[in-house]
């Protein structure tokens, strides 16, 4: 179709001042869904790492249960009923809380997350962290999240030359392992410690109840009709959830009941309508500024199609032009932030592909825009 | 057998309606215009020139009557069928409505939109502007060119594509002498030596010179005009290749 004159790049070139405005508000725009996806996906993913790690295939909760920091207790004995239901291979309870932990350099306090895990049986997928498990044979025990905020202390550091004896809610405690696991917006450290330990540290929790039980089923039992048994199994004062579920919920509470869904929401939808606005600029600019021409093309044989194909591609154009600064600009903040906040931020290939995509999509929806008046053009009007 | 008539018009009337008043602006108008002649279409503003033009040219459908271009009736033709026929038409325009941000090259090169090869297509646009005595402007943009230039450029544009009928509306107004003798110089060769015809709506007396024959529109009613004794104008020195 095209004679081999590349039109569409021509005509974006010939108003410089223009162009570099409509690349500037498409390179905004892809900048800012790359990192309203990125932190978005960040404190999501962070919200469940944790969760993500429970070797369980079901996952029981009490209904008041709200997100990790504000579980809700229930009884352990709903977990011993859960036992009965066919296919169901092992059970193990979780308690949850958050405490003062002394960072052992300054003394100073900073509230952590602590998960009371039993010592025997499975809890985590991760090979390590479950091992670890084993180091806790003493009340005073905890595992430390090596990868927790520095305002903790260089805990890691000091384990690795010696022993480290520090205080949770004003418990002496002693770290006895390392794991890797971050910071997430809802927790800056984490710690993991025995059934016993929690009890210690949470002399007043009571000792039967718990905050998540999880269940692993016996290999070839397929989860739903397991998922229904235990149902059946235990009384309705618990919520029985598939571990995708729980996963599911734990986001869900992060995206509806908190402004951070909101926030994230804006920011993504600001972003867009900065591309869409600043592409359709420029090209229903360039479509009224070459009516004349455009109705000559129409008159000697040039099909609507062809305009389409032109807009298109000035639409591939400046999105062509404009994703990879706003790429390299949001990979930036990713480096910077997760530096910063020790959350990891990370760029995947398929958001990259889907943020091209959309920024293509939006430049392309404002090219459509902006040709509606080329569909009404009558090349009669030049005569 | 006689050649088939680039135009070929019977009983052609046209009325634009309002809801004020309905204005007819073609009469029941006969027109045949043969391969090889150039024919000057002449009459004052709003005699119906343009109608007769965009109707010959299939930018506008005809009403009543019949009307033939190129051999094909236009009464019931698709749009696509109608883009199609546009597609043997060279259509000169009283602006030059070139592309701004493409060469004089370019934009004659654009004429040539799927019909053959871009190297063809670059060397048949650098002949016709050469025709045209522009070869040395192949690569200046539009606004590089004076108003005679752009004008020249667009009747490349026309002629490049080698149409069997050319259409053209006033394509030497506000040109200097110089510009209009090339424009008409280039279409009254291109009619001679090929099989086109060419219709010009104009009021220019040094391009009704150069035609075959002369018609007359007045209140949508079309007379054959006489040929005028300017044709032997100095300014037009080919001219004289009358009925």
């Amino acid at each position: 179709m095209n004679p081999g004159v590349p039109v569409a790049l021509l005509q974006l070139r010939r108003n410089p001042r223009r162009l570099l405005i409509a690349v500037a508000g498409l390179v905004m725009s892809s900048f800012g869904i790359l990192c309203q996806m990125g932190f978005e996906d960040s404190l999501f993913r962070s919200a469940t790492r944790l969760f993500t790690e429970l070797d369980a295939d079901l996952v029981v909760i009490s209904p008041q249960y709200q997100f990790m920091v504000l579980p809700a207790q229930f009884s352990e004995r709903r977990l011993q009923q859960a036992l009965g239901a066919t296919g169901v291979n092992a059970v193990a309870s979780l308690r949850l809380g958050v405490a003062p932990f002394k960072n052992p350099i300054t003394g100073i306090n900073r509230t952590a997350y602590i998960v009371g895990a039993p010592r025997t049986g499975r809890v985590f997928i991760d090979p390590d962290w479950q091992a670890q498990l084993r180091r806790l044979s003493r009340p005073d025990a905890v595992l430390f999240d090596a990868r927790s905020r520095p305002e903790f202390g260089p805990v890691g550091q000091l384990h690795r030359r010696g022993p480290v004896v520090t205080e949770i809610a004003r418990e002496e405690v002693q770290v006895a392992g390392l794991f890797e696991m971050g910071a997430s917006f809802s927790a800056d450290g984490t710690v993991i410690v025995s059934d016993e330990g929690f009890l210690r540290i949470f002399p007043h929790r009571h000792p039967g109840l718990i905050d998540v039980g999880l269940i692993t089923l016996e290999a070839g039992h397929d989860a739903a009709t397991v998922l229904d048994d235990v149902r059946r199994q235990v009384p309705d004062d618990v919520l029985v959830l598939t571990h995708a579920e729980f996963n599911a919920r734990e986001q869900a509470y992060w995206r509806s009941t908190t402004p951070a869904g909101f926030i994230f929401n804006t920011i993504f939808i600001v972003s867009l309508l900065v591309g869409v606005v600043s592409a359709y600029q420029i090209l229903y600019s360039d479509v009224m500024a070459h009516l004349s021409q455009y109705a000559t093309l129409k008159a000697i044989g040039y099909p609507d199609r062809y305009f389409r194909r032109l807009t298109f591609e000035k639409a591939w154009l400046l999105s062509s032009m404009a994703f990879p600064v706003g790429f390299l600009l949001a990979e930036a903040v990713y480096v910077g932030a997760t530096r910063l906040t020790l959350v990891p931020l990370v760029m995947t290939p398929g958001r990259v592909v889907g943020v091209y995509v959309i920024t293509l999509a939006a430049a392309s929806a404002a090219g459509l825009v902006a040709i509606r008046r080329l569909r009404r053009l009558d090349p009669t009007d030049l005569l | 057998m006689s050649p088939t008539p680039a135009i070929a018009v019977r009983s052609l009337s046209h009325t634009y309606r309002s809801t004020q008043a309905d204005r007819a602006v073609l009469r029941s108008v006969d027109l045949r215009v043969e391969p090889g002649q150039l024919v000057a279409l002449t009459g004052a503003s709003g005699s119906g020139k343009t109608t007769l033009l965009t109707i010959c040219g299939a930018l506008r459908s005809p009403q009543e009557g019949e009307v033939h271009v190129l051999g094909t009736s236009l009464f019931g033709l698709g749009e696509e069928q109608r883009r199609g026929l546009r597609g043997e038409i060279g259509f000169i325009f009283q602006g030059h409505h070139l592309i701004d941000a493409l060469t004089a090259g370019q934009n004659v090169v654009m004429s040539l939109l799927g019909r053959v090869p871009p190297g063809d297509a670059t060397r048949r646009a650098a002949r016709a502007l050469d025709l045209l005595g522009l070869a040395d402007r192949i690569d200046d943009l539009p606004d590089q060119l004076s108003g005679g230039e752009k004008q020249r450029v667009a009747v490349a544009r026309a002629l490049v594509r080698t149409p069997r009928l050319v259409l053209a509306d006033e394509p030497s107004a506000s040109l200097d002498d110089t510009s209009t003798a090339a424009v008409v110089d280039a279409i009254r060769t291109f009619v001679d030596h090929g099989e086109a015809a060419a219709l010009i709506a104009t009021h220019d007396a040094r391009v009704v010179a150069r035609a075959d024959r002369i018609l007359h529109l007045h209140a949508g009613v079309l007379s054959e005009g006489a040929v005028p004794t300017s044709s032997n104008s100095p300014l037009f020195p080919s001219a004289g290749r009358l009925p």
